[in-house]
C-alpha cells in the first residue's frame, strides 16, 4: 500500500484553484503536492486552500496527525503563506481574511515563526518525515500593498479590484524606495532576531525565506514571470510552473 | 543553583493583578507560582498576564523555554490555561505588546476550543521534546462560562451598574454544543498526554475540573458556590491571599 504525502498550503497548492480574473479559463491541472506525490509513489492528500494563512496550514495538520496512523504517512509538508493572513472557522468551516484586524506586522511574523516552530516540534517527536517552506513571500506582498496604495488616488477597498492595480508596473521615486528598502529590514530583523532563527532546521527548505539572509520564498525563487504565471494579472503558477514547483521540491527532497 | 519554575497563565496567576472593582485594595499579595516555587525551592518566571488568552499562553511559554539554552536548567513547566474564546495579539511599540480581547471577533466556540486544545497538545509536545518536566490545567474553564453565559467585564460592571447575577447571552443551544465541545476534545485523546493534564477531561459534567472551580467554591445546599473566604468578594472572584495559597496547595500536591 503506498504511504501518504499529506500537503496544506494556500492558493499556490490548492487543487480546486480557479482564477478569478479568468473566470472562463479552466485550472485544473495538476498540482506541485499531486505532481510529487506521483514522483515518489505516494498518494495524495492535499488540504490546502485558497486564501489560507499560518493557522489554517498549522492546525489541518496537525489535526491530521492526531488521526492517521504515523505509519501510513510517507511525508507531511507546509507550504506556508504570507504572515498577515488571518484564518478561523465557523461550524467546522474554515474562513480567512487577507489581513488580520489584531495586531501588527512584527506580531504576524512572529506569530508566523512560532507555527514554523511548533510545526517542525510536533513531526520531530511524533517522528513523521516533514518539509516546510515559505511558497510566498511572508511580507513583501503586504509592504508593496502599503507603497501603492499610498501613490494611488481613490484605491478600491475591494482587494479583487486592487490586484491590477497592485500587479501594474510601477516607477518608483527614490523615497519610495529607500521606504521600502527600510520597512523590508525592520522586518527582516523581526525574523533574525526571533529566538528560532537559529532553530528552525534543514527540513526547511529556504530557510530563513528571503535572499538577503541567503534563504528564499520558494515561488519567488523558481516561478518564471513571463512563462510560469497565469498572466501579468493573476501571478498564481500555470500547468508549466507547477511542475517546476514539483520538481524542484523533489529535488531538494530527495537530496537532502 | 535553583531550578526554574516556569508558569504562564491568566489574571489568576498574573503578578500584576489589579481589580478594578476594588481600585483601594492592595492586591499584592504573593500569587500560586512565586509561593509554589518557595516549596519546590525553585526560582520562579512567572510570565502570565491579566485578560490573556490561550495563545498568549502558549506562545510565552514557547519563546521563554527557547531563549534558555540549558534546558536542564528547567524545574517545572506549568501553563494554567483560560477560557477559549479570548483573542491575543501583539501591538505597538510598548514594553508589554501583548493585548487581549474577552471574545475573539471572528470564528465560534467550537474553532476556539480546537484552537485551544493545539496549543495544549504543542506544549505537551515541546516539553516532551526536550525532556522537561511540565503540567498544564484548565485555571478557569474552558468553555462551559461563555455557553453558560459570561458575567461581564469588570469594567462593564462598573460602567453598567450589572449585579454579580447578570450574564451575557450566548446564542446556541447549551446543552447540545457542552455534548458537542466535550467530543471535539474527546478527539485529540490520542495524543494528549491526560496523565499531565490536571482535571482532564476538564467539565465538570463528564468528572473534569478547572482549578479554580475546584478549589475556590464550596457546597452549599449541593450548590457550588464561591467560597467567600478564598475570593476578593462577591463581584471579583479572582482568588485572595488566601486562595492563592490554596491554590498553590492544591497544585503542589498534584505534582506527582
Amino acid at each position: 500500500m503506498k504511504k501518504l504525502l499529506i500537503v496544506s498550503g494556500c492558493s499556490y497548492s490548492d487543487p480546486n484553484f480557479t482564477s478569478p480574473f479568468h473566470p472562463e479559463m479552466s485550472c485544473d491541472w495538476p498540482k506541485w503536492p499531486e505532481l510529487l506525490a506521483d514522483k515518489m509513489g505516494m498518494d495524495c492528500l492535499n488540504i490546502s486552500r485558497c486564501g489560507a494563512g499560518q493557522e489554517f496550514i498549522y492546525s489541518n495538520l496537525a489535526d491530521r496527525l492526531q488521526s492517521i496512523d504515523p505509519k501510513q504517512i510517507g511525508l507531511v509538508i507546509a507550504a506556508w503563506s504570507t504572515a498577515p493572513r488571518r484564518d478561523y472557522s465557523v461550524k467546522n468551516y474554515w474562513t480567512n481574511d487577507m489581513f488580520d484586524s489584531r495586531g501588527d506586522m512584527e506580531y504576524w511574523i512572529k506569530r508566523s515563526l512560532r507555527y514554523y516552530y511548533s510545526f517542525q516540534n510536533m513531526c520531530e517527536t511524533l517522528k513523521i518525515p516533514y518539509r516546510q517552506f515559505q511558497m510566498i513571500h511572508l511580507f513583501k506582498g503586504y509592504i508593496w500593498q502599503q507603497l501603492v496604495t499610498a501613490r494611488t488616488k481613490n484605491m478600491p477597498d475591494e482587494l479583487l479590484k486592487q490586484i491590477p492595480i497592485l500587479n501594474a508596473k510601477h516607477q518608483l521615486t527614490n523615497d519610495e524606495i529607500n521606504w521600502k528598502e527600510r520597512i523590508e529590514n525592520t522586518y527582516l530583523k523581526i525574523i533574525h532576531n526571533s529566538p528560532y532563527f537559529n532553530k528552525i532546521n534543514d527540513n526547511f527548505i529556504g530557510w530563513p525565506t528571503d535572499t538577503k539572509y541567503n534563504g528564499y520564498s520558494v515561488a519567488e525563487y523558481k516561478l518564471n514571470n513571463k512563462t510560469d504565471r497565469i498572466s501579468e494579472l493573476d501571478l498564481h503558477p500555470n500547468a508549466s510552473g507547477q511542475t517546476i514547483l514539483a520538481e524542484f521540491l523533489y529535488e531538494k527532497i530527495i537530496n537532502s | 543553583m535553583k531550578k526554574l519554575l516556569i508558569v504562564s497563565g491568566d489574571s489568576y496567576t498574573a503578578n500584576n493583578y489589579k481589580s478594578i472593582l476594588h481600585p483601594e485594595l492592595d492586591t499584592s499579595w504573593p500569587m500560586w507560582p512565586e509561593l509554589l516555587a518557595d516549596r519546590l525551592n525553585m526560582e520562579c518566571i512567572n510570565l502570565a498576564n491579566e485578560g490573556s488568552g490561550n495563545e498568549f499562553i502558549y506562545s510565552s511559554l514557547l519563546d521563554k523555554i527557547n531563549t534558555i539554552e540549558n534546558k536542564k536548567s528547567i524545574g517545572l513547566v506549568l501553563a494554567a490555561w483560560s477560557q477559549a474564546q479570548r483573542k491575543d495579539f501583539e501591538e505597538g511599540c510598548k514594553i508589554k505588546k501583548w493585548k487581549s480581547y474577552r471574545i475573539d471577533s471572528s470564528g465560534d466556540i467550537f474553532g476556539w476550543t480546537r484552537k485551544s486544545i493545539r496549543n495544549f497538545i504543542n506544549l505537551q509536545l515541546l516539553c516532551e521534546y526536550f525532556n522537561l518536566p511540565y503540567k498544564q490545567f484548565q485555571m478557569i474553564r474552558l468553555y462551559e462560562d461563555y455557553i453558560t453565559g459570561l458575567r461581564p467585564s469588570h469594567k462593564q460592571i462598573i460602567e453598567n451598574n450589572y449585579d454579580g447575577n447578570y450574564r451575557l447571552t450566548y446564542n446556541g443551544n447549551k446543552s447540545e454544543d457542552i455534548i458537542s465541545l466535550f467530543n471535539i476534545t474527546t478527539e485529540y485523546k490520542n495524543t494528549l498526554n491526560i496523565k499531565n493534564f490536571l482535571g482532564w477531561p476538564i467539565i465538570e459534567q463528564f468528572s473534569g475540573y478547572s482549578i479554580a472551580n475546584k478549589v475556590l467554591k464550596t457546597k452549599i445546599n449541593n450548590i457550588d458556590v464561591w467560597d467567600s473566604n478564598l475570593i476578593i468578594s462577591d463581584l471579583d472572584h479572582h482568588p485572595n491571599a488566601k486562595g492563592q495559597q490554596k491554590l498553590m496547595e492544591y497544585i503542589y500536591d498534584r505534582l506527582g
